[in-house]
Protein backbone atom coordinates (compact mmCIF):
# COMPACT_ATOMS: atom_id res chain seq x y z
CA UNK A 1 0.00 0.00 0.00
CA UNK A 2 1.00 3.30 -0.40
CA UNK A 3 2.74 4.22 2.68
CA UNK A 4 1.88 7.53 2.97
CA UNK A 5 -2.11 6.88 2.75
CA UNK A 6 -1.15 3.63 5.22
CA UNK A 7 -0.03 6.31 7.69
CA UNK A 8 -3.20 8.02 7.36
CA UNK A 9 -4.98 5.42 7.72
CA UNK A 10 -3.36 4.52 10.76
CA UNK A 11 -4.27 8.43 12.50
CA UNK A 12 -7.27 7.91 11.30
CA UNK A 13 -7.90 4.55 13.02
CA UNK A 14 -6.64 5.80 16.35
CA UNK A 15 -8.10 9.07 15.78
CA UNK A 16 -11.60 6.99 16.32
CA UNK A 17 -10.46 4.45 18.66
CA UNK A 18 -9.87 7.67 20.81
CA UNK A 19 -13.15 8.88 20.05
CA UNK A 20 -14.56 5.48 20.45
CA UNK A 21 -12.76 4.78 23.80
CA UNK A 22 -13.55 8.80 25.50
CA UNK A 23 -17.44 8.08 24.82
CA UNK A 24 -17.32 4.64 26.70
CA UNK A 25 -15.72 6.26 29.54
CA UNK A 26 -17.84 9.37 29.26
CA UNK A 27 -21.25 6.69 29.66
CA UNK A 28 -19.50 4.29 32.26
CA UNK A 29 -19.47 4.91 35.63
CA UNK A 30 -21.57 4.01 38.90
CA UNK A 31 -25.07 6.10 38.15
CA UNK A 32 -26.03 4.28 35.02
CA UNK A 33 -28.23 6.22 32.51
CA UNK A 34 -28.51 5.66 28.92
CA UNK A 35 -26.65 6.84 26.48
CA UNK A 36 -28.81 9.95 24.97
CA UNK A 37 -30.16 11.10 28.64
CA UNK A 38 -25.95 11.78 29.41
CA UNK A 39 -25.08 13.35 25.73
CA UNK A 40 -28.65 15.93 26.35
CA UNK A 41 -26.82 16.90 30.06
CA UNK A 42 -23.57 16.78 28.56
CA UNK A 43 -25.24 19.67 26.17
CA UNK A 44 -27.64 20.98 28.48
CA UNK A 45 -26.47 23.83 30.70
CA UNK A 46 -29.53 23.29 33.53
CA UNK A 47 -28.14 21.56 36.91
CA UNK A 48 -30.23 18.83 37.00
CA UNK A 49 -28.29 15.54 38.81
CA UNK A 50 -27.27 13.93 35.26
CA UNK A 51 -25.71 16.83 34.26
CA UNK A 52 -23.97 17.49 36.94
CA UNK A 53 -22.42 14.16 36.97
CA UNK A 54 -21.59 14.40 33.60
CA UNK A 55 -20.16 17.93 33.62
CA UNK A 56 -18.30 17.62 37.03
CA UNK A 57 -17.28 13.85 37.32
CA UNK A 58 -17.17 12.26 33.78
CA UNK A 59 -16.39 15.06 31.58
CA UNK A 60 -13.01 15.68 33.73
CA UNK A 61 -12.46 12.26 33.94
CA UNK A 62 -12.46 11.39 30.67
CA UNK A 63 -10.36 14.54 29.01
CA UNK A 64 -7.53 13.80 31.75
CA UNK A 65 -7.93 10.00 30.76
CA UNK A 66 -7.64 11.60 27.23
CA UNK A 67 -4.51 13.81 28.30
CA UNK A 68 -2.58 11.91 30.54
CA UNK A 69 -2.66 8.97 27.64
CA UNK A 70 -1.60 10.95 24.75
CA UNK A 71 1.56 12.20 26.54
CA UNK A 72 2.54 8.91 28.22
CA UNK A 73 2.08 7.14 24.53
CA UNK A 74 3.64 10.49 23.15
CA UNK A 75 6.86 10.84 25.32
CA UNK A 76 7.80 6.76 25.49
CA UNK A 77 8.00 6.90 21.76
CA UNK A 78 10.15 9.93 21.99
CA UNK A 79 12.28 8.26 24.69
CA UNK A 80 12.72 5.40 22.95
CA UNK A 81 13.45 6.91 19.87
CA UNK A 82 16.35 9.50 21.20
CA UNK A 83 18.05 6.88 23.72
CA UNK A 84 17.61 4.18 20.86
CA UNK A 85 16.44 1.97 23.68
CA UNK A 86 13.45 -0.24 23.08
CA UNK A 87 13.00 -0.26 26.99
CA UNK A 88 13.08 3.36 28.01
CA UNK A 89 9.44 4.75 29.27
CA UNK A 90 9.21 8.23 31.44
CA UNK A 91 9.69 6.42 34.43
CA UNK A 92 13.40 5.36 33.11
CA UNK A 93 14.63 8.81 33.46
CA UNK A 94 12.87 9.33 36.62
CA UNK A 95 10.36 11.75 35.77
CA UNK A 96 7.53 9.59 37.33
CA UNK A 97 9.12 8.92 40.52
CA UNK A 98 10.00 12.34 41.09
CA UNK A 99 7.00 13.76 40.38
CA UNK A 100 5.36 11.42 42.60
CA UNK A 101 7.93 12.26 45.34
CA UNK A 102 6.79 16.04 45.37
CA UNK A 103 2.97 15.45 45.02
CA UNK A 104 3.71 13.21 48.14
CA UNK A 105 5.97 15.82 50.01
CA UNK A 106 3.29 18.61 49.09
CA UNK A 107 0.29 16.46 51.05
CA UNK A 108 2.55 15.86 54.13
CA UNK A 109 3.93 19.19 54.44
CA UNK A 110 0.44 20.73 54.64
CA UNK A 111 1.25 22.36 51.72
CA UNK A 112 -1.42 21.77 49.93
CA UNK A 113 -3.42 22.49 52.29
CA UNK A 114 -2.53 26.13 52.72
CA UNK A 115 -2.72 26.14 48.83
CA UNK A 116 -4.00 23.93 46.83
CA UNK A 117 -1.79 24.66 43.91
CA UNK A 118 1.36 23.71 46.05
CA UNK A 119 0.79 19.77 44.76
CA UNK A 120 0.72 20.09 41.31
CA UNK A 121 3.39 22.62 41.46
CA UNK A 122 6.29 20.33 43.57
CA UNK A 123 5.28 17.21 41.26
CA UNK A 124 6.06 19.35 38.57
CA UNK A 125 9.05 21.09 40.10
CA UNK A 126 10.50 17.70 41.13
CA UNK A 127 9.90 16.35 37.59
CA UNK A 128 12.29 19.28 36.80
CA UNK A 129 14.91 18.91 39.47
CA UNK A 130 15.13 15.06 38.64
CA UNK A 131 15.58 16.06 34.81
CA UNK A 132 18.13 18.69 35.79
CA UNK A 133 20.13 16.18 37.78
CA UNK A 134 19.83 13.57 35.33
CA UNK A 135 20.83 16.31 32.22
CA UNK A 136 24.11 16.93 35.18
CA UNK A 137 25.44 13.85 35.27
CA UNK A 138 24.98 12.59 31.73
CA UNK A 139 26.26 15.85 30.03
CA UNK A 140 24.55 18.12 27.74
CA UNK A 141 25.11 15.66 25.18
CA UNK A 142 25.20 12.78 26.96
CA UNK A 143 25.83 9.33 26.08
CA UNK A 144 23.06 7.22 25.78
CA UNK A 145 24.07 4.84 28.61
CA UNK A 146 24.50 7.41 30.74
CA UNK A 147 20.96 8.77 30.83
CA UNK A 148 19.53 5.70 31.43
CA UNK A 149 22.28 4.86 33.97
CA UNK A 150 21.61 8.45 35.89
CA UNK A 151 17.91 7.88 35.36
CA UNK A 152 17.23 4.88 37.05
CA UNK A 153 19.48 5.97 39.77
CA UNK A 154 17.11 9.04 40.03
CA UNK A 155 14.05 7.14 40.00
CA UNK A 156 15.18 4.52 42.33
CA UNK A 157 16.03 7.14 45.30
CA UNK A 158 12.86 9.25 44.42
CA UNK A 159 10.76 5.79 45.22
CA UNK A 160 12.78 5.23 48.35
CA UNK A 161 12.18 8.79 49.69
CA UNK A 162 8.42 8.60 48.77
CA UNK A 163 7.72 5.46 50.81
CA UNK A 164 10.13 7.19 53.57
CA UNK A 165 7.66 10.72 53.63
CA UNK A 166 4.66 7.78 53.98
CA UNK A 167 6.50 5.31 56.31
CA UNK A 168 7.09 8.52 58.94
CA UNK A 169 3.39 9.92 58.14
CA UNK A 170 1.25 10.02 60.80
CA UNK A 171 -1.84 9.71 58.89
CA UNK A 172 -3.35 6.28 58.92
CA UNK A 173 -4.58 6.68 55.42
CA UNK A 174 -1.09 7.02 53.88
CA UNK A 175 -0.96 3.36 52.73
CA UNK A 176 -3.95 4.93 50.23
CA UNK A 177 -1.78 7.63 49.48
CA UNK A 178 0.93 5.22 48.49
CA UNK A 179 -1.39 3.42 45.97
CA UNK A 180 -2.74 6.38 44.47
CA UNK A 181 0.85 7.91 43.71
CA UNK A 182 2.66 4.82 42.71
CA UNK A 183 -0.70 3.15 40.50
CA UNK A 184 -2.12 6.23 39.32
CA UNK A 185 -6.23 6.87 39.13
CA UNK A 186 -8.20 9.11 37.51
CA UNK A 187 -10.75 8.86 40.46
CA UNK A 188 -12.01 12.10 41.83
CA UNK A 189 -10.09 14.15 39.33
CA UNK A 190 -12.36 17.60 38.48
CA UNK A 191 -11.96 20.27 35.89
CA UNK A 192 -9.36 22.37 38.05
CA UNK A 193 -7.11 18.87 37.88
CA UNK A 194 -7.56 19.40 34.02
CA UNK A 195 -6.92 23.04 34.31
CA UNK A 196 -3.66 22.31 36.36
CA UNK A 197 -2.54 19.88 33.92
CA UNK A 198 -3.15 21.38 30.71
CA UNK A 199 -0.34 24.45 30.29
CA UNK A 200 2.60 22.18 31.27
CA UNK A 201 1.56 19.07 29.13
CA UNK A 202 0.81 20.81 26.34
CA UNK A 203 3.92 22.84 26.64
CA UNK A 204 5.73 19.04 26.92
CA UNK A 205 3.79 18.28 23.98
CA UNK A 206 4.99 20.91 21.63
CA UNK A 207 8.80 20.03 22.69
CA UNK A 208 8.48 16.19 22.41
CA UNK A 209 6.67 17.01 18.55
CA UNK A 210 9.43 19.42 17.52
CA UNK A 211 12.19 16.89 18.28
CA UNK A 212 10.55 14.80 15.17
CA UNK A 213 12.45 14.14 11.80
CA UNK A 214 15.70 14.22 14.14
CA UNK A 215 14.83 10.92 15.67
CA UNK A 216 14.80 8.77 12.42
CA UNK A 217 18.27 10.26 12.10
CA UNK A 218 19.22 9.11 15.32
CA UNK A 219 18.70 5.67 14.53
CA UNK A 220 21.74 5.89 12.89
CA UNK A 221 23.59 6.72 16.26
CA UNK A 222 24.77 9.92 17.11
CA UNK A 223 27.69 10.68 14.82
CA UNK A 224 25.31 10.29 12.10
CA UNK A 225 22.66 12.23 13.13
CA UNK A 226 24.75 14.94 14.18
CA UNK A 227 26.68 14.84 10.63
CA UNK A 228 22.81 15.00 9.15
CA UNK A 229 22.33 17.83 10.67
CA UNK A 230 20.05 17.17 14.09
CA UNK A 231 21.51 19.39 16.53
CA UNK A 232 21.96 16.57 19.49
CA UNK A 233 22.05 19.42 22.25
CA UNK A 234 18.62 20.57 21.66
CA UNK A 235 17.20 17.42 20.77
CA UNK A 236 18.36 16.20 24.22
CA UNK A 237 16.82 19.11 26.31
CA UNK A 238 13.56 19.16 23.95
CA UNK A 239 13.04 15.41 25.12
CA UNK A 240 13.65 15.16 28.49
CA UNK A 241 12.64 18.52 29.37
CA UNK A 242 9.34 17.89 27.25
CA UNK A 243 8.78 14.56 28.85
CA UNK A 244 9.20 16.26 32.67
CA UNK A 245 7.38 18.90 31.68
CA UNK A 246 4.41 16.66 29.88
CA UNK A 247 4.78 13.51 32.58
CA UNK A 248 5.37 15.41 35.39
CA UNK A 249 2.17 17.42 35.12
CA UNK A 250 0.16 14.07 34.67
CA UNK A 251 2.17 12.64 37.42
CA UNK A 252 0.82 15.44 39.21
CA UNK A 253 -2.74 15.07 38.79
CA UNK A 254 -3.18 11.38 38.36
CA UNK A 255 -0.29 9.63 39.90
CA UNK A 256 2.06 7.67 37.92
CA UNK A 257 0.80 5.21 35.95
CA UNK A 258 3.30 2.52 34.46
CA UNK A 259 3.61 0.40 31.57
CA UNK A 260 1.36 2.85 28.59
CA UNK A 261 4.70 4.80 27.37
CA UNK A 262 6.81 1.53 27.43
CA UNK A 263 4.14 -0.96 25.44
CA UNK A 264 1.85 1.60 23.31
CA UNK A 265 5.08 2.36 21.10
CA UNK A 266 6.20 -1.04 21.11
CA UNK A 267 2.57 -2.13 19.59
CA UNK A 268 2.52 0.57 17.30
CA UNK A 269 6.21 -0.05 15.63
CA UNK A 270 5.09 -2.20 13.44
CA UNK A 271 2.81 -0.14 11.76
CA UNK A 272 4.70 2.86 11.02
CA UNK A 273 7.37 1.16 9.33
CA UNK A 274 9.30 1.19 12.57
CA UNK A 275 10.07 5.23 11.57
CA UNK A 276 10.88 7.15 15.13
CA UNK A 277 9.05 10.66 13.74
CA UNK A 278 5.90 8.53 12.53
CA UNK A 279 5.50 6.52 15.58
CA UNK A 280 5.35 10.03 17.99
CA UNK A 281 1.47 10.95 17.23
CA UNK A 282 0.34 7.34 16.34
CA UNK A 283 1.87 6.32 19.64
CA UNK A 284 -0.05 9.65 21.54
CA UNK A 285 -2.64 8.97 20.06
CA UNK A 286 -2.64 4.71 21.07
CA UNK A 287 -1.83 5.85 24.93
CA UNK A 288 -4.71 8.28 24.63
CA UNK A 289 -6.79 4.87 23.97
CA UNK A 290 -5.59 2.65 26.29
CA UNK A 291 -5.85 4.81 29.58
CA UNK A 292 -9.43 5.52 28.28
CA UNK A 293 -10.26 1.55 28.16
CA UNK A 294 -8.45 0.90 31.15
CA UNK A 295 -10.51 3.34 32.83
CA UNK A 296 -13.28 1.88 31.50
CA UNK A 297 -12.44 -1.04 32.85
CA UNK A 298 -11.74 0.00 36.48
CA UNK A 299 -15.21 0.89 36.35
CA UNK A 300 -16.70 -1.92 34.52
CA UNK A 301 -14.69 -5.23 36.25
CA UNK A 302 -14.93 -3.61 40.78
CA UNK A 303 -16.53 -0.31 40.91
CA UNK A 304 -16.84 -0.24 44.40
CA UNK A 305 -13.28 -1.89 45.05
CA UNK A 306 -11.27 1.22 43.86
CA UNK A 307 -9.16 -0.77 41.36
CA UNK A 308 -6.20 1.16 40.65
CA UNK A 309 -5.88 2.86 37.00
CA UNK A 310 -1.92 1.50 36.78
CA UNK A 311 -2.89 -1.88 37.42
CA UNK A 312 -5.29 -2.17 34.77
CA UNK A 313 -3.30 -0.75 32.03
CA UNK A 314 -0.35 -3.26 33.46
CA UNK A 315 -2.74 -6.12 33.32
CA UNK A 316 -4.04 -5.05 29.59
CA UNK A 317 -0.54 -4.48 28.46
CA UNK A 318 1.37 -6.89 29.52
CA UNK A 319 -0.35 -9.95 27.57
CA UNK A 320 -0.05 -7.53 23.98
CA UNK A 321 3.84 -7.11 25.41
CA UNK A 322 4.76 -10.96 25.87
CA UNK A 323 3.12 -11.75 22.62
CA UNK A 324 5.22 -9.17 20.95
CA UNK A 325 8.24 -10.53 22.65
CA UNK A 326 7.04 -14.42 21.65
CA UNK A 327 6.81 -12.77 18.25
CA UNK A 328 10.11 -10.94 17.71
CA UNK A 329 12.01 -14.18 19.36
CA UNK A 330 10.04 -16.37 16.84
CA UNK A 331 11.60 -14.49 14.10
CA UNK A 332 14.85 -14.21 15.60
CA UNK A 333 15.20 -18.18 16.12
CA UNK B 1 33.98 27.85 -7.44
CA UNK B 2 36.91 29.98 -6.91
CA UNK B 3 39.74 27.47 -6.97
CA UNK B 4 39.45 27.19 -3.39
CA UNK B 5 40.71 24.02 -1.95
CA UNK B 6 37.25 21.68 -1.15
CA UNK B 7 39.08 20.91 1.77
CA UNK B 8 41.60 22.58 3.85
CA UNK B 9 42.96 21.08 7.21
CA UNK B 10 45.66 22.59 9.69
CA UNK B 11 45.10 20.68 12.95
CA UNK B 12 47.40 21.46 15.85
CA UNK B 13 45.86 18.15 17.90
CA UNK B 14 42.88 16.57 18.91
CA UNK B 15 42.89 15.48 22.27
CA UNK B 16 40.50 12.34 23.62
CA UNK B 17 39.99 12.84 27.44
CA UNK B 18 43.26 14.41 28.25
CA UNK B 19 45.34 11.99 25.52
CA UNK B 20 46.40 13.54 22.35
CA UNK B 21 45.28 11.04 19.71
CA UNK B 22 46.19 13.11 16.37
CA UNK B 23 49.05 15.54 16.36
CA UNK B 24 50.04 18.43 13.53
CA UNK B 25 48.03 17.31 10.70
CA UNK B 26 48.26 19.85 7.16
CA UNK B 27 47.10 19.19 4.26
CA UNK B 28 44.69 20.52 1.20
CA UNK B 29 42.56 18.12 -0.88
CA UNK B 30 40.78 19.19 -3.94
CA UNK B 31 37.47 18.63 -5.53
CA UNK B 32 37.73 15.10 -7.48
CA UNK B 33 40.47 13.44 -5.41
CA UNK B 34 39.44 10.54 -3.68
CA UNK B 35 41.43 9.87 -0.56
CA UNK B 36 42.69 6.51 1.22
CA UNK B 37 43.73 7.26 4.88
CA UNK B 38 45.65 4.35 5.76
CA UNK B 39 47.75 3.73 9.13
CA UNK B 40 47.64 0.92 11.79
CA UNK B 41 44.80 0.38 14.13
CA UNK B 42 45.04 3.35 17.01
CA UNK B 43 47.15 5.77 14.11
CA UNK B 44 43.57 8.02 14.40
CA UNK B 45 41.85 7.23 10.99
CA UNK B 46 38.86 7.34 12.48
CA UNK B 47 38.91 10.23 15.03
CA UNK B 48 40.85 12.39 11.91
CA UNK B 49 37.58 11.66 9.89
CA UNK B 50 35.50 12.84 13.11
CA UNK B 51 37.24 15.94 13.20
CA UNK B 52 37.11 16.74 9.56
CA UNK B 53 33.10 16.76 10.22
CA UNK B 54 32.87 18.74 13.06
CA UNK B 55 32.00 15.62 15.32
CA UNK B 56 35.07 16.63 17.93
CA UNK B 57 36.64 19.46 19.25
CA UNK B 58 40.08 19.67 18.12
CA UNK B 59 42.75 22.64 17.96
CA UNK B 60 43.48 23.77 14.82
CA UNK B 61 41.45 24.67 11.84
CA UNK B 62 39.32 22.74 8.99
CA UNK B 63 38.06 24.85 6.32
CA UNK B 64 35.37 23.00 4.29
CA UNK B 65 35.36 25.17 0.96
CA UNK B 66 36.65 27.89 2.58
CA UNK B 67 34.71 28.37 5.83
CA UNK B 68 35.56 26.94 9.47
CA UNK B 69 33.67 23.80 9.90
CA UNK B 70 32.70 24.57 13.27
CA UNK B 71 30.94 27.48 11.93
CA UNK B 72 28.91 25.82 10.02
CA UNK B 73 24.82 25.51 11.23
CA UNK B 74 24.03 21.48 11.08
CA UNK B 75 22.08 21.92 7.72
CA UNK B 76 24.73 24.08 6.22
CA UNK B 77 27.29 20.99 7.25
CA UNK B 78 24.80 18.11 5.76
CA UNK B 79 24.44 19.94 2.81
CA UNK B 80 28.50 19.84 2.44
CA UNK B 81 29.53 16.54 3.71
CA UNK B 82 27.66 13.36 4.40
CA UNK B 83 30.10 11.11 7.18
CA UNK B 84 29.08 7.22 7.49
CA UNK B 85 30.84 5.90 10.77
CA UNK B 86 32.85 2.25 10.86
CA UNK B 87 29.50 1.30 13.05
CA UNK B 88 26.73 -0.01 11.25
CA UNK B 89 24.13 -0.36 14.06
CA UNK B 90 20.52 0.94 13.06
CA UNK B 91 18.03 0.97 16.62
CA UNK B 92 15.01 0.04 15.05
CA UNK B 93 13.88 -2.60 11.70
CA UNK B 94 13.96 0.50 8.77
CA UNK B 95 13.57 -0.76 5.63
CA UNK B 96 16.63 -0.28 3.28
CA UNK B 97 14.73 2.36 1.13
CA UNK B 98 13.48 4.41 3.88
CA UNK B 99 16.83 4.40 5.66
CA UNK B 100 18.41 5.66 2.20
CA UNK B 101 15.37 7.97 2.24
CA UNK B 102 16.88 9.48 5.38
CA UNK B 103 20.28 11.25 3.67
CA UNK B 104 17.43 13.37 1.76
CA UNK B 105 15.90 14.62 4.79
CA UNK B 106 19.31 16.19 5.68
CA UNK B 107 18.82 18.37 2.56
CA UNK B 108 15.40 19.25 3.03
CA UNK B 109 14.01 22.42 4.73
CA UNK B 110 10.60 22.02 5.58
CA UNK B 111 8.59 19.27 7.33
CA UNK B 112 6.72 18.48 4.23
CA UNK B 113 6.33 14.18 4.46
CA UNK B 114 6.97 13.84 0.67
CA UNK B 115 10.08 13.19 -1.11
CA UNK B 116 10.31 15.47 -3.86
CA UNK B 117 10.86 13.91 -7.48
CA UNK B 118 14.77 14.92 -7.16
CA UNK B 119 14.52 13.45 -3.81
CA UNK B 120 13.23 10.01 -5.38
CA UNK B 121 15.44 10.26 -8.27
CA UNK B 122 18.48 10.71 -5.31
CA UNK B 123 17.38 7.78 -3.45
CA UNK B 124 17.21 5.45 -6.30
CA UNK B 125 20.52 6.38 -7.97
CA UNK B 126 22.49 6.15 -4.75
CA UNK B 127 21.02 2.69 -4.01
CA UNK B 128 21.62 1.80 -7.47
CA UNK B 129 25.20 2.68 -7.41
CA UNK B 130 25.69 0.19 -3.91
CA UNK B 131 23.40 -2.47 -5.68
CA UNK B 132 20.80 -2.62 -3.22
CA UNK B 133 17.73 -1.71 -5.21
CA UNK B 134 16.53 -5.33 -5.01
CA UNK B 135 16.62 -4.71 -0.89
CA UNK B 136 14.28 -2.13 -1.30
CA UNK B 137 11.67 -3.19 1.02
CA UNK B 138 13.96 -5.67 3.46
CA UNK B 139 14.14 -4.18 7.28
CA UNK B 140 18.10 -4.05 7.87
CA UNK B 141 18.47 -5.97 10.84
CA UNK B 142 17.51 -8.51 8.16
CA UNK B 143 20.34 -7.75 6.10
CA UNK B 144 23.71 -9.29 6.38
CA UNK B 145 27.05 -7.01 7.44
CA UNK B 146 28.02 -6.59 3.90
CA UNK B 147 24.66 -5.83 2.45
CA UNK B 148 23.56 -3.26 5.79
CA UNK B 149 27.18 -1.47 4.90
CA UNK B 150 26.15 -0.98 1.48
CA UNK B 151 22.88 0.55 2.54
CA UNK B 152 24.28 3.07 4.84
CA UNK B 153 26.83 3.96 2.05
CA UNK B 154 23.80 4.51 -0.29
CA UNK B 155 21.74 6.84 2.59
CA UNK B 156 25.33 8.62 2.54
CA UNK B 157 25.25 8.91 -1.46
CA UNK B 158 21.98 10.12 -1.39
CA UNK B 159 22.96 13.29 0.60
CA UNK B 160 24.88 14.06 -2.62
CA UNK B 161 27.45 16.36 -0.89
CA UNK B 162 30.88 17.90 -2.32
CA UNK B 163 32.12 16.02 0.73
CA UNK B 164 31.85 12.22 1.35
CA UNK B 165 33.71 10.80 4.48
CA UNK B 166 33.51 7.10 5.20
CA UNK B 167 35.15 4.87 7.70
CA UNK B 168 36.07 1.79 6.46
CA UNK B 169 33.43 1.14 4.01
CA UNK B 170 35.33 -1.59 2.03
CA UNK B 171 35.37 -3.88 5.53
CA UNK B 172 32.64 -6.73 4.92
CA UNK B 173 32.36 -6.37 1.53
CA UNK B 174 32.34 -9.28 -1.06
CA UNK B 175 35.04 -8.57 -3.30
CA UNK B 176 32.84 -7.74 -6.06
CA UNK B 177 31.18 -5.27 -4.25
CA UNK B 178 34.54 -3.73 -2.86
CA UNK B 179 35.53 -2.89 -6.35
CA UNK B 180 31.93 -1.89 -6.62
CA UNK B 181 32.42 0.46 -4.10
CA UNK B 182 35.67 2.00 -4.78
CA UNK B 183 34.45 2.53 -9.05
CA UNK B 184 31.54 4.11 -7.42
CA UNK B 185 34.27 6.49 -5.50
CA UNK B 186 36.14 7.16 -8.51
CA UNK B 187 33.02 8.28 -10.47
CA UNK B 188 32.01 10.47 -7.84
CA UNK B 189 35.66 11.61 -8.26
CA UNK B 190 34.91 12.50 -11.78
CA UNK B 191 32.14 14.09 -11.08
CA UNK B 192 34.13 17.14 -9.61
CA UNK B 193 33.08 15.39 -5.76
CA UNK B 194 35.43 14.09 -3.34
CA UNK B 195 35.90 11.26 -1.04
CA UNK B 196 38.00 10.28 1.94
CA UNK B 197 37.87 6.96 3.04
CA UNK B 198 39.90 5.25 5.98
CA UNK B 199 41.22 1.46 4.82
CA UNK B 200 43.17 -0.62 5.70
CA UNK B 201 43.41 -3.09 2.11
CA UNK B 202 46.28 -1.56 0.94
CA UNK B 203 45.38 -3.38 -2.45
CA UNK B 204 42.56 -1.66 -3.00
CA UNK B 205 44.08 1.52 -1.86
CA UNK B 206 46.80 1.11 -4.48
CA UNK B 207 44.36 0.47 -7.48
CA UNK B 208 41.32 2.64 -6.61
CA UNK B 209 42.55 5.75 -5.02
CA UNK B 210 43.95 8.79 -6.24
CA UNK B 211 45.89 10.07 -3.27
CA UNK B 212 46.85 8.49 -0.24
CA UNK B 213 47.55 9.72 3.26
CA UNK B 214 49.50 7.33 5.37
CA UNK B 215 48.42 7.79 9.72
CA UNK B 216 51.29 6.44 12.20
CA UNK B 217 50.69 7.17 15.80
CA UNK B 218 48.33 10.16 14.69
CA UNK B 219 51.03 11.52 12.25
CA UNK B 220 51.46 11.66 8.77
CA UNK B 221 53.93 9.72 7.54
CA UNK B 222 53.19 10.11 4.05
CA UNK B 223 51.14 11.55 1.58
CA UNK B 224 50.62 11.74 -1.96
CA UNK B 225 50.42 8.98 -5.01
CA UNK B 226 49.63 5.97 -4.05
CA UNK B 227 52.98 4.96 -5.93
CA UNK B 228 54.87 7.54 -3.68
CA UNK B 229 53.24 6.11 -0.19
CA UNK B 230 53.23 2.11 -0.51
CA UNK B 231 57.42 1.71 -0.68
CA UNK B 232 57.74 -1.53 0.77
CA UNK B 233 60.49 0.29 3.29
CA UNK B 234 57.61 3.06 4.52
CA UNK B 235 54.98 -0.44 4.64
CA UNK B 236 57.81 -2.01 6.86
CA UNK B 237 58.26 0.74 8.88
CA UNK B 238 54.39 1.39 9.59
CA UNK B 239 52.94 -1.57 9.58
CA UNK B 240 55.57 -3.93 10.38
CA UNK B 241 55.10 -6.63 8.01
CA UNK B 242 56.92 -6.40 4.19
CA UNK B 243 54.86 -6.69 0.92
CA UNK B 244 55.75 -7.31 -2.48
CA UNK B 245 54.55 -4.48 -4.78
CA UNK B 246 54.56 -5.01 -8.63
CA UNK B 247 52.81 -2.78 -11.62
CA UNK B 248 50.22 -5.13 -13.49
CA UNK B 249 48.66 -3.52 -16.40
CA UNK B 250 49.16 0.11 -15.80
CA UNK B 251 47.81 -0.44 -11.86
CA UNK B 252 49.98 -0.97 -8.21
CA UNK B 253 49.68 -4.56 -6.49
CA UNK B 254 50.53 -4.58 -3.19
CA UNK B 255 50.64 -8.40 -1.87
CA UNK B 256 51.44 -8.04 2.42
CA UNK B 257 54.18 -11.28 3.25
CA UNK B 258 55.85 -11.73 6.51
CA UNK B 259 55.86 -9.56 9.88
CA UNK B 260 58.86 -7.77 9.65
CA UNK B 261 61.38 -8.51 12.81
CA UNK B 262 62.90 -5.09 12.94
CA UNK B 263 59.69 -3.09 14.29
Amino acid sequence: MNPRLSHRLLITGLVLLVILTFLLSLFSGPASFGVWESLQALMSDDAGSIALIMHEIRLPRALLGLMVGFTLGLSGAVLQGYLRNPLAEPGLIGVSASASLGAVLALYTGLSVLFPLALPLAALAAAVVSVLVVQFLAGASGSFVTIILAGVAVSTFATAMTSLVLNLSPNPYAALEIMFWMLGSLEDRSFEHVMLAAPAMILGWVMLLGVGRGLDALALGRDTAASMGVNLRQAQFLAIFGTAAAVGAATSVTGSIGFVGLVVPHLLRPWTRSLPSRLLLASGLGGAALILAADVLVRLVAPERGLKLGVVTAVIGAPFFLALVWRSRRQMI
Amino acid sequence: MTGLPLLEVALQRVLRGTRSVLGQIACRIEPGEVVGLLGPNGAGKSTLLRSLCGLLPFEGKVLVQGKTINSLRGRERAGLIAYVPQEHDVAWPISAADLVALGRDARRTSWAAKLSSEDQRAVVQAMERMDVARLASRPVDTLSGGERARVLIARALAQETPLLLTDEPAAGLDPLHQVNLMKTFRSLGDDGRTVVLSMHDLGLAARWCTRLILLNKGEVVADGSPEAVLRPDVIAQVYGVSAHIATVEGGLVVQVLEPTSTR
